[in-house]
């Protein structure tokens, strides 16, 4: 609707009146006899054009006249019209990617669709807006800071999804943080799957934004899609070979028959075919053969689901340790530490029966001292085992019934704790600390009766006690380790020896004492978890993609197998999160909050659209062609 | 309306001067051709065939051999006059029409022809020969003629190129022609009548009469024009800008017609009705053939 800000103006139309009565009112043309129109026929010729659009426009002049007078009169009336236009105000935005392995289900997949949203975004906002992009991984970082659409685009067109859980709180509350001191509108666009996340609940980071007026939008990309996923991973050496055991779960609303595959170095070595029930999970227990060597394991399903990244887990049978181990033990005592030594992979046992003891313990790895008769300690044999340990050596003492007749200058100094009496309180031991030595070892069922009652020397750890004895403990002496095992294998005195957990103990053991060999404890991870290297220990290390990426602090994104520059140790890394895996699920952040892709929020706003200048450049204009009209016939 | 002044004012041209123009287009010297004459030139021997009237008798009774007398042509030049007497010659801004300025120098030719006792032919045309005096010689004949003109009555459309097929047949001697229109007819129509004159005749003496109005046409704005020939009527805005396009148009015609003279090796002259017929008449008397034509 046009209105007039001086509508008064309009009254000047009347002028066009005597214009037109003007040109009414023109002469009758003169009356003339050439003696030949020869000459002027010839130019009516050439100007028929002209003359046949002087008969449409009676006079060309006139209509000029009027419509630049009426365009002039029209100007100084300053029409407007008010239209209602879309507000554009500065704003300050994060965007939060959700790179996580759920977002790689669906085709397309669920990240090219958070990509697509994200483009939008960036799109929808103006050239003095500025971008970040916050990357929800389990930990969350930064890959652009306040950037602008060039920056960000290019971002967004060169990410890809890894292979870990997500953190989305995280994500907000960092995105969050870079935004909260800008005096723009603050937004946060959460571009996810919500299949789940972990650590900060996302709908507290929401609130904590709002709370610092940054209005936070979560958008749901992909659709939920039938998976089936490995879920967890155990791998590792047993009597027959290695052995590779995943549980499976099977996220679909039917049965689902599952072959499951372990390939060994490359090749092909076994396979196992289960029905999973909607719902459960199966164990897929896959072993091979295989040598001494560190083996590559790979188990694989043969299906195809919505999310593929699950279907295949990695690991590394390290290989096998050779620990030279001399086990110090009267002839007739018990000989269940013996055969747990000798069950373990890579161990060379040699024994010695005090009073007999070596020269020299440089030839050995570990020592045990499992017990001795009092009149079999011989003076100088601690020290000299301390000499050893000192120099690096590891040693286990047992807590036999001798061990409280050995003089306390003989054992000061080697043993990390002080035997202060027999007990023979029955009870079970209770765990202090979830130390490697105890992984899997069921301690707390094992019931002792008879014991020798220890206080902890200093700098000792204690990582098991009973009635405030310590029962396991370890210390540093000089650059070795002694470990005190105040469990006798012995059936009055304890139960340990008969349970499964007492082989399993032993080989925590070796396996602790021989982590000095690699850099880290374990070469199987979660994606997500950090490549263990040492504390602000930088390293190169070769991704699964084959990327080489340097730092001191690396998180294991990709499924597959990475590799250290200039170390031996390799590492394998698996997704195994039931949660990632199950990607019809979707978490409760809020469904009022939550809206299915990226649609534009325009804040429209009355303007007002003046069209003063049109209409006086159009009078100029018509002025212009009047006087070039003028200019023409020849009038100027 | 002829204008007696100007023939008082022919008067005063003198006898050399007369000549002179006379003898520009009528010879002043001997012809080379040989034909019938008065005057003999030289003789030759007799072939079967020849004239016994030319035989020349005394010669014979002295050699014995029969010889024929040769004598110089003689050198009589008839003038023809050809006067437009179209519609368009009634135009005029000012005191007298195209016609009158051209009747005067057509009288002007008369008058001295008949000074020098030679015959001159008149006649008045449009798109076809309207009246005509045939050629003699004499002062009755040369008032004939200004009774011819005076009395004429204008009308018609100009057409050289028809007059000039019917005119031809009356030359028929060596001759003089001159004629005077104001050329505004198609540039064809005018090359096909002068190709035609200019054949007959020994000289043609072209000469245009225009009005100084019809030349600039000056006016301007909203314009009622009839066309004095066709009678046709034009409603036009007359522009400079028309004005100027209008000159170009006309000049271009003019150069055209003088373009057709140079083709046929007349002598062309441009005059306009304003100016003062004896001045102009003795301008192209001094300056057409070998002098320079206007």
């Amino acid at each position: 609707m046009i209105e007039f800000a001086n509508p008064w103006a309009l009254y000047a139309f009347a002028v066009l009146i005597p214009v037109i009565i003007l040109y009414m009112l023109r002469p009758k043309p003169k009356e003339l006899h050439v003696p030949s129109l020869m000459f002027i026929v010839g130019m009516e010729q050439r100007r028929h054009f002209r003359s046949f659009l002087r008969k449409i426009i009676r006079d060309p002049l006139l209509i000029l006249q009027i419509i630049a007078l009426s365009l002039l009169v029209l100007a100084i009336a300053d029409p407007f019209y008010t239209t209602m236009e879309v507000k554009r105000i500065n704003e300050n935005v994060v965007i939060v990617m959700d790179i996580s392995a759920s977002m790689q289900a669906g085709n397309p997949t669920r990240f090219e669709q958070a990509k697509e949203n994200a483009r939008s975004i960036v799109d929808d906002l103006g050239e003095g807006d500025k971008i970040s992009i916050v990357l929800a991984e389990n930990i969350p970082y930064v890959a652009l800071k306040e950037g602008t659409k060039l920056e960000a685009n290019s971002i967004i067109e060169n990410l890809f999804p890894k292979a870990t859980p997500t953190g989305i709180g995280g994500a907000i509350l960092l995105g969050a943080d870079l935004i909260k001191d800008s005096t723009v509108e603050k937004k946060i666009y959460v571009l996810s799957d919500f299949s789940s996340y972990e650590g900060i609940d996302p709908r507290a980071a929401q609130k904590t934004a709002f709370a610092n007026s940054i209005s936070v939008s979560f958008i749901k990309v992909g659709s939920a899609g039938d998976n089936v996923g490995i879920i967890s991973l155990r791998s590792g050496r047993s009597q027959i070979g290695c052995f590779i055991e995943i549980l499976v779960k099977n996220y679909a609303s039917e049965n689902k028959t599952i072959v499951a595959n372990l390939m060994l170095d490359g090749q092909n070595v076994d396979s196992l075919e289960k029905v999973v029930k909607p719902g459960s999970a199966e164990v897929f227990p896959l072993s091979s053969q295989c040598s001494g060597l560190e083996h590559d394991a790979v188990a694989s399903l043969s299906l195809k689901d919505a999310l593929s990244v699950d279907n295949t887990a990695y690991a590394i049978i390290p290989a096998i340790i050779e620990t030279d181990i001399l086990l110090i033990r009267e002839r007739d005592s018990e000989l269940y530490v013996k055969y747990a030594l000798e069950s373990l992979p890579g161990v060379n046992l040699d024994e010695s029966y005090p009073p007999i003891y070596p020269n020299d313990y440089s030839g050995y790895d570990v020592v045990v001292f499992q017990n001795a008769k009092s009149q079999n300690v011989l003076a100088g044999t601690f020290p000299t085992l301390k000499r050893f340990v000192e120099r690096g050596g590891k040693l286990v003492i047992l807590g036999f019934e001798g061990l409280m007749d050995v003089p306390p200058a003989e054992i000061n100094g080697i043993l990390p704790i002080t035997p202060i009496s027999m007990s023979s309180y029955e009870g079970n031991p209770s765990r202090l600390f979830d130390h490697q030595i105890l992984k899997d070892v069921e301690i707390e069922d094992v019931l002792l009766k008879k014991y020798v009652y220890a206080d902890p020397n200093n700098g000792t750890i204690t990582l098991a006690d009973i009635s405030g004895s310590s029962i396991i403990a370890i210390a540093d002496v000089g650059m070795g380790k002694v470990v005190y095992v105040g469990i006798y294998p012995n059936g009055n005195w304890s139960d340990f020896h008969l349970k499964p957990s007492f082989p399993v103990f032993w080989n925590n053991l070796l396996a602790w004492f021989n982590k000095d060999k690699s850099i880290g404890e374990s070469n199987n991870f979660k994606t997500g978890d950090r490549m263990p290297l040492g504390v602000n220990q930088s390293a190169r290390v070769k991704t699964p993609s084959g990327e080489i990426i340097e730092g001191t602090d690396i998180i294991l994104d990709e499924v597959g197998f990475y590799s250290i520059e200039g170390s031996s140790f390799r590492g394998a890394a698996s997704l195994q999160n039931e949660e990632e895996s199950d990607v019809s699920y979707t978490i409760d952040v809020g469904s009022a909050d939550v809206s299915e892709g990226y649609k534009k929020e325009n804040v429209e706003e009355k303007t007002k659209k003046e069209l003063f200048i049109f209409l006086a450049v159009a009078a100029l204009v018509m002025i212009a062609i009047e006087w070039f009209y003028y200019k023409g016939r020849g009038s100027l | 309306m002829i204008d007696l002044e100007f023939i008082k004012q022919l008067k005063t041209l003198d006898l050399l001067a007369k000549k002179k123009i006379i003898s520009s287009y009528a010879g002043g010297q001997r012809s080379l051709r040989q034909g019938r004459g008065i005057e003999p030139v030289d003789h030759r021997e007799y072939f079967p065939g020849d004239d016994l009237r030319f035989v020349d008798w005394k010669v014979y009774g002295k050699t014995e051999k029969l010889f024929v007398k040769r004598f110089e042509e003689e050198k009589s030049l008839t003038t023809h006059i050809l006067v437009d007497a179209s519609n368009s010659m009634k135009f005029g801004s000012g005191k007298r029409t195209k016609f009158d300025f051209a009747s005067m120098l057509a009288l002007g030719f008369a008058y001295l022809v008949t000074r020098e006792n030679e015959k001159f032919a008149l006649s008045t045309y449009s798109n076809q020969l309207k009246d005509t005096l045939q050629p003699k010689r004499g002062r009755s004949h040369f008032f004939k003629a200004v009774d011819l003109l005076n009395s004429q009555e204008l009308g018609g459309l100009t057409n050289l190129e028809h007059v000039s097929e019917k005119y031809a047949n009356m030359i028929r001697s060596r001759s003089l022609c001159v004629v005077i229109s104001d050329f505004l007819e198609p540039i064809d129509s005018i090359k096909k009548g002068l190709f035609r004159l200019a054949k007959k005749s020994k000289n043609l003496l072209v000469i245009q009469v225009l009005d100084p109005m019809e030349k600039i046409l000056n006016w301007q704005g909203d314009i009622k024009l009839y066309d004095l020939e066709t009678n046709e009527v034009k409603k036009i805005f007359f522009t400079p800008a028309m004005r100027r396009e209008y000159a170009v148009r006309f000049i271009a015609h003019l150069e055209r017609v003088r373009g057709v003279c140079d083709d046929v090796d007349a002598d062309f002259f441009s005059t306009t009705s304003n100016e003062p017929v004896f001045d102009i008449f003795f301008q192209i008397t001094h300056l057409t053939k070998r002098g320079h034509a206007k």
